[in-house]
């Protein structure tokens, strides 16, 4: 399978950074592709929320800069997997602003999804999303929860669903092998 | 008393997030005893300058967030300067947060992972909870005149919450209808979107910049054959 994935930590996350090294190495020794986004070596601004990207250029955001490459790649790949430490018990800004960039993935149209109002799709797949945290020295099963049910809605929102949530206690390999299941 | 109020849009001064807060403050500043010192900060526009906020913070006694939801939680850029709060835990001990949160789709429930974890957050933090304002289907906002319905729920809130320092739960659930829409509505929309009926705005605006024939563009369609 074809695997997108942003690593969202912040500068000197060096744990964090070998453990996606050997995830993306055992995915790789079996037959999967990764291709891997360090966020905090590109350049992402923040949505400015102007619509541009459903009513100006539509599909594309008004701005151009690295997260372009991501949305290209996430749009061909199988699972678009974000990987995280957890702050203050949530996923970093990093990977907030690079997410609040992916708008130009839906359509502005609505529909019914879920059973709720959300935007139509504008392509034709989109890929599985994963979740991988790390926890806190505090994180407790309700900061977990918490950040599972937001990302529930963020795969409905990118018109898939959250196919893998895990953290980094378990060995890189074994999430490779569940996320090469998938 | 000093409230500080940031609001988190990166709309900045022309947000629905601010011209909400701002009728919530009115109800807040007219039934003051003592005409309170309350500063609204856009935060979109302070980013060189994190520091000086946090100042700011040390010497509040009460903090509002305003903001939209922006992909089931806070804007990246609101998270940003949530981070750089880690610098002051400890220090936020005996401070009041109270959060207000809106959204584009209608229901409100969109809005209530997020609540919980601004509840979480406040508690990481130290600082107490005054508890989190929302509402869905708040895109057309800013362009509302001031006495519509809507505001005057906010500024009682606001009043309310300068008297009893709560925010009074009756109100809180009229401004979060509707929470669901009822299935029959839902029905409606369902058969509406599939009609492509409930478009109009977003029709409107594409043919206004010209880009109506490119509605459908996907510019990253895999180029390679199919798998
Ligand atoms: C990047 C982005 C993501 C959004 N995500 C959601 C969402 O997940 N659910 C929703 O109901 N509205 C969503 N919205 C709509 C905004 O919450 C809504 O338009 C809000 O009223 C904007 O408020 P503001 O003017 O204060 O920024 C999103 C808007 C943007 C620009």
């Amino acid at each position: 399978m074809r695997v997108t994935l942003l690593n969202g930590a912040a500068p000197d996350s060096d744990a964090f950074d070998s453990y996606l090294e050997r995830l993306a190495g055992n995915l790789r020794e079996s037959g999967n592709t990764v291709s891997e986004f360090k966020l905090r070596d590109l350049v992402i601004g923040q949505c400015i929320g102007c619509w541009g990207c459903w009513t100006k250029t539509p599909g594309e955001c008004v701005f151009s800069d690295d997260t372009a490459k991501i949305a290209r790649s996430a749009v061909d790949s199988d699972l678009f997997l974000f990987a995280s430490p957890l702050v203050l018990g949530f996923t970093t800004s990093l990977l907030k602003k690079t997410i609040d960039r992916m708008l130009p993935l839906v359509h502005p149209y609505l529909a019914v999804r879920a059973g709720e109002i959300h935007h139509r799709k504008r392509y034709r797949k989109y890929p599985l999303l994963g979740l991988l945290i790390a926890r806190e020295s505090d994180t407790d099963d309700i900061d977990i929860s918490v950040v599972k049910e937001i990302y529930e809605r963020v795969a409905i929102e990118l018109a898939t669903r959250l196919a893998f949530f895990g953290s980094t206690e378990r060995p890189a390999e074994e999430v490779a092998h569940e996320i090469a299941g998938l | 008393m000093r409230l500080l109020v940031f609001n988190a849009s990166p709309r900045g001064a022309r947000s629905n997030s601010l011209a909400i807060i701002k009728h919530f403050l009115e109800g807040f500043e007219y039934s003051s005893r003592e005409k309170p010192d309350i500063e609204t900060v856009n935060l979109i526009n302070e980013r060189d300058d994190y520091a000086a906020l946090r100042e700011k913070l040390l010497v509040a006694d009460r903090v509002v967030f305003a903001f939209p939801l922006y992909v089931d939680s806070m804007p990246g850029f609101l998270m940003e300067f949530f981070e750089t709060l880690i610098l002051l835990k400890g220090a936020l001990s005996g401070k009041e947060f109270l959060f207000s949160i809106q959204c584009g789709f209608p229901e409100t429930l969109n809005l209530r992972p997020l609540e919980r974890y601004l509840v979480r957050l406040t508690g990481k933090f130290g600082a107490a909870y005054a508890g989190c304002i929302c509402r869905g289907g708040m895109e057309g906002t800013r362009y509302m005149p001031a006495d519509a319905p809507i505001f005057r729920k906010y500024r009682e809130l606001g009043r309310i919450y300068a008297e009893t320092g709560k925010l009074d739960p009756g109100i809180l659930g009229e401004i979060a209808n509707p929470e669901k829409l009822p299935r029959p509505v839902m029905l409606i929309a369902s058969v509406l979107g599939r009609m492509g009926l409930m478009n109009g705005y977003w029709k409107k605006q594409l043919k206004k910049n010209g880009a109506y024939e490119k509605r459908h563009a996907r510019p990253y369609d895999p180029t390679h054959l199919p798998r």
